[in-house]
Formats: structure tokens, sequence, C-alpha cells
């Protein structure tokens, strides 16, 4: 498979990262392999003098994913980014992959995150066609229900509503940069 | 088009049927996506979840709605549950082709998405 532009640049910059693959693949996409892992973090160009300094996005690697079932995420999204618009006969958009990609994002950073603050890895949630174009992700676990919501449009927030089914709910807007702690704590707390 | 049929107020004791598309059924729970409102066809369009109401409708006939039926399934949702929930109103809309066509109206965020999904019952799987 032929690399675009930006795994050609990510291959010379870091040639020992084996955990990437080429965009490309996304249309027959089943498993890790032919996923482009990228992390969001990603910092723009900047010069130094007349230097320019290019900030690459790195591949997630394993110590990301330990524990996290991404491959069964990984054909969750396959599998809603094949759907035809209208599947449902409810007037479904069809999906974009730009949409499907920042939900992976969202949940390796949950598992990362989940990992750093108490040593656990995601429970496997249900990664679902949602309304409008965005992605559902939705935990149905024995002791909370969380959905999230990953919009169509990018500048729009993630947003989220999880319970206990008694008197604890949290609800608002996840930042996959700076991922509250609370949100993580009903996450992990099967 | 509108309708000939009267506009009646529908009972908090009565239920609704929602026709289901079969992948938004798993273990006998209607997924929460199947909760969403469809787009509007013009700007400004009161859109909302198009139900049937039990009064003039049956589940036979709530399945056999779409493009294909076999496909479909049927969830029945208790409109007191629904009025319940937050900021949703459910309204009696007749069609000329539906005298039982109903809406239920406000927005389907995440917590009312859950709330909806929990609140129904399928009472028909697809074939």
């Amino acid at each position: 498979m032929k690399p675009d532009s930006w795994d050609a640049d990510l291959d010379r910059t870091q040639p020992g990262a084996t955990k990437y693959v080429t965009p490309s693949g996304h249309d027959a996409l089943t498993t890790v392999d032919q996923w482009v892992l990228r992390r969001p973090d990603v910092t723009s160009d900047r010069w130094c003098g007349d230097t320019k300094v290019s900030h690459h996005r790195r591949p997630w690697t394993s110590r990301h994913l330990a524990g996290f079932n991404i491959v069964g995420a990984v054909e969750s999204l396959a599998e809603i980014l094949s759907l035809p618009a209208d599947f449902d006969g409810q007037g479904s958009r069809h999906y974009q992959k730009n949409t499907t990609d920042r939900a992976l994002n969202l949940l390796l950073r949950l598992n990362q995150r989940g990992l750093a603050l108490r040593g656990k890895s995601l429970p496997t949630p249900e990664i679902l066609p949602g309304p409008d174009g965005g992605v559902d992700i939705h935990w149905t676990e024995q002791k909370f229900e969380l959905l999230m919501h990953v919009p169509e449009n990018a500048t729009n927030p993630v947003t989220f509503y999880g319970d206990n089914y008694r008197d604890i709910k949290l609800k608002g807007k996840v930042d996959p940069l700076d991922i509250d702690d609370s949100l993580l704590r009903m996450i992990l707390l099967q | 088009m509108t309708s000939n049929f009267p506009i009646e107020e529908i009972p908090s004791s009565d239920n609704v049927f929602r026709r289901v598309y079969r992948g938004y059924i798993k273990n006998g729970r209607v997924k929460v996506n199947a909760f969403t409102d469809p787009p509007p066809k013009f700007e400004g369009e009161r859109v909302g979840l198009s139900v049937l109401w039990e009064k003039h409708a049956t589940i036979a006939t709530c399945k056999s709605t779409g493009k294909e039926p076999e496909n479909n399934g049927v969830a029945a949702l208790s409109v007191g549950k629904i009025r319940e929930i937050d900021a949703l109103q459910v309204v009696h809309d007749p069609k000329v082709e539906s005298q039982a066509h109903s809406q239920i109206y406000g927005r389907k965020d995440e917590e009312v998405r859950v709330q909806l999904s929990r609140a129904a019952t399928v009472v028909v799987n697809p074939d």
C-alpha cells in the first residue's frame, strides 16, 4: 500500500515506529494494522531562527493499548464507515472517516488516562452510528451506563451523559486533551 | 399534507409504538441511537421522533411501515414515562395516511437518549 504524504513524513522522522499503516486501507479496515493510530496532540511546525522544526504525531504504541479491545473498536468503526446513507430508513447520513478517527483517538486517550489513573483498561464499549453523522460510544456496565457522542463537526465538543442507575449522574463535554478524572472514575467503576 | 383527522390529546396512560431498525435492537433492549430526530426537510422545520399512538394503530401496522418492513422491530413506550423525561413532549400529529402518527418533540441529547432507551420495550423483533 502506498503511504500518503503524512505517513511518509512519519516514516522519515520516526524510523523505529511500527504501529501505523496507511489510511488508504480504511475501505477494508478490519485490524489494528490497517489503521492509522495518530495521537491527537500534534503540534504544528515552528521556526527557530531560520530553521523550521516539525513536530510530527507519534503513532500509538502498545503501552497505550494494554488490555483494551482495540480490534473490536476498529472493526466497529470500520463497519460504521461502510454504512450507506439512510441505511436505517430514518435519514441517517453517511459517516466520515474523520469522525471515526476522532472517536478512535478519544478511546485510546481515555484508555491511556485510565491506565495512568488506576492501572486499568477501559471496559469494552459498544460503538454505534450516532445522530447527525456522529459516532456514539456506549458503555452499559453493571455499575454504570455512559453514552458519549463524537460529533461529525470537529469544532463541536464531544458530549456525554452517564449515571450509576441511581443517584450519581455526570453530564457535560469531554476535552480529549484534558479528560476529567471524575469521568474516568465512572468508566473504571467496573 | 394536512390531514382531516382531529388532533387529540394523548393520555399519559397510553403507549406509543416506534419502528426500530434491526441493527438498533440488542439483547431485548433498544439501543440509544434509535432515538434520534430525522434531519429537517427544510430550514426551521420542527422535527421529532415519529411514533404511532396505540389508540389508532396496531403493532403490526407499525412494523409494516418503511421501505423494508422485514428489518423493522417495534418498541412500545409509555407516554407517561416519556413525559417524565426532561423537556420531552408527546403530541398527536395525524397525517393523511396515518391517524395514529404522533411526535416526540424535544432535544435528544445523550441523557434523553439513554432515558428513552431504558423506557422502551421491544414488543416485536425484526423477521
